[in-house]
């Protein structure tokens, strides 16, 4: 049972992107509701303070992130990793990942998993967005809202899929182009779970 | 959508039979006449929201050559047709000439006494043009462009981010970034297409 969930998001004065990550970092605040929440922004976003705040917990968590990502790493507006398949791969024995990135589907994903972690969430490819268009929010963030709710990890895949399913078919009459670019986040979903259980 | 015929040939004026004949036979295309090829490159370049077909002599006796302009224009889109022409069969051409024409996308060659291949191309053409899934993200690119106040910043993919004009260079140079948005139009065609209901 999910206890608490750490929400690292770069909204860092320098990033560009820093309003997108923000508003993930606001949803993921209302998503956790009841539960507690550590919040990790800004120039705190850095490996030794990951690692002190998840070294802080012995509850049930999941590490949520909105920055930028590659294959191998989470990083900050200093292009310094903070998750990474070669730093702190070990840090999340147990937990749930979930990011909202680029590419950390590709390699760092299976790589935390391979370590401990219980669940990692991500995309494969380039994760595109459009700012100030909610359901480039919506559609990120709805596994997680459904994994806060208590569902399995493949029901929560399913449902994020329906969730995509939906955003496409109410925006696709009036921005085509734009809803190209969200079914292109959806094909790149991708969850890993470990088999330990 | 605005149509011209760009014919750029130092040897044509408007009366000549060729550019006559075009007219004639297309009354809903501007015909633009240009003696050099300098002054038809920025003209393309000046007009690219239009639907433009040129008809590109090969040899000038005065400033760039026509494979020359052929490769400034490609430089900068690929979504503008381009007939080459020229007094000599295609055979008669060299060998670097013909592969620069081969190598770029939506190449044609006709002699230029040959009106009646000219004509025949442009109807085709234009065929293509109407049903060409990158001219008509093009247009709709402009569309957006003169709606949309946030030009700035209109897509991120990655820490990338792209306005729209970066965007309409992207397709109009065929970049991955321009054939990617052509890939994920044709899969939200295609996933629309194959989705029994699509319910909101």
């Amino acid at each position: 049972m999910i206890k608490h969930i750490i929400i690292a998001y770069n909204n860092a004065v320098k990033e560009n992107d820093r309003r997108f990550f923000e508003d993930c970092g606001d949803e993921a605040k209302r998503i956790a509701n009841q539960l507690k929440y550590t919040i990790i922004s800004g120039e705190e976003l850095r490996a030794d303070i990951v690692s002190e705040r998840v070294a802080s917990l012995d509850v049930d968590y999941v590490f949520f992130a909105a920055s930028h990502g590659d294959s191998r790493s989470l990083y900050n507006s200093e292009f310094s990793e903070y998750v990474s398949t070669t730093t702190n791969e070990y840090l999340f024995n147990g937990h749930i990942i979930y990011t909202v990135a680029c590419l950390c589907g590709v390699e760092l994903g299976s790589t935390l998993v391979r370590n401990g972690a219980k669940c990692f969430w991500g995309y494969r490819d380039k994760y595109i967005f459009s700012i100030g268009e909610p359901s480039y929010i919506e559609t990120s963030m709805e596994a997680l809202n459904q994994i806060v709710l208590g569902n399995s990890m493949e029901v929560s895949f399913q449902l994020a899929l329906d969730k995509y399913d939906h955003c496409i078919a109410q925006s696709y009459e009036d921005n085509y182009f734009l809803t190209s670019q969200l079914l292109s986040n959806k094909n790149n979903l991708v969850y890993y779970e470990s088999q330990m259980e | 959508m605005n149509r011209e015929v760009i014919v750029i040939d130092d040897n044509m004026d408007s009366k000549d039979p060729f550019v006559r004949v075009l007219q004639k036979t297309y009354p809903e295309y501007a015909i633009k006449l240009f003696n050099d090829a300098n002054s038809g490159v920025q003209y393309i370049f000046d007009n690219l929201t239009k639907r433009i077909i040129v008809f590109l002599d090969c040899r000038f006796d005065a400033g760039i050559q026509g494979i020359e302009a052929l490769n400034i224009i490609r430089q900068k889109t690929s979504l503008v047709y381009i007939v080459m022409m020229s007094a000599n069969n295609l055979l008669q051409q060299s060998e670097a000439h013909l592969s620069e024409m081969i190598n770029h996308h939506g190449i044609y060659y006709i002699t230029n006494t040959d009106t009646d291949k000219a004509i025949a191309l442009i109807k085709e053409i234009n065929e293509l043009m109407d049903c060409k899934l990158d001219c008509a993200l093009e247009e709709w690119m402009e569309i957006q462009k003169n709606q949309n106040s946030n030009n700035e910043n209109y897509l991120n993919i990655g820490s990338q981010s792209f306005s729209i004009d970066e965007l309409l260079k992207e397709i109009r140079t065929k970049s991955e970034v321009g054939r990617k948005f052509e890939k994920d139009l044709i899969q939200l065609t295609i996933y629309l297409l194959l989705k029994k209901t699509v319910s909101i």
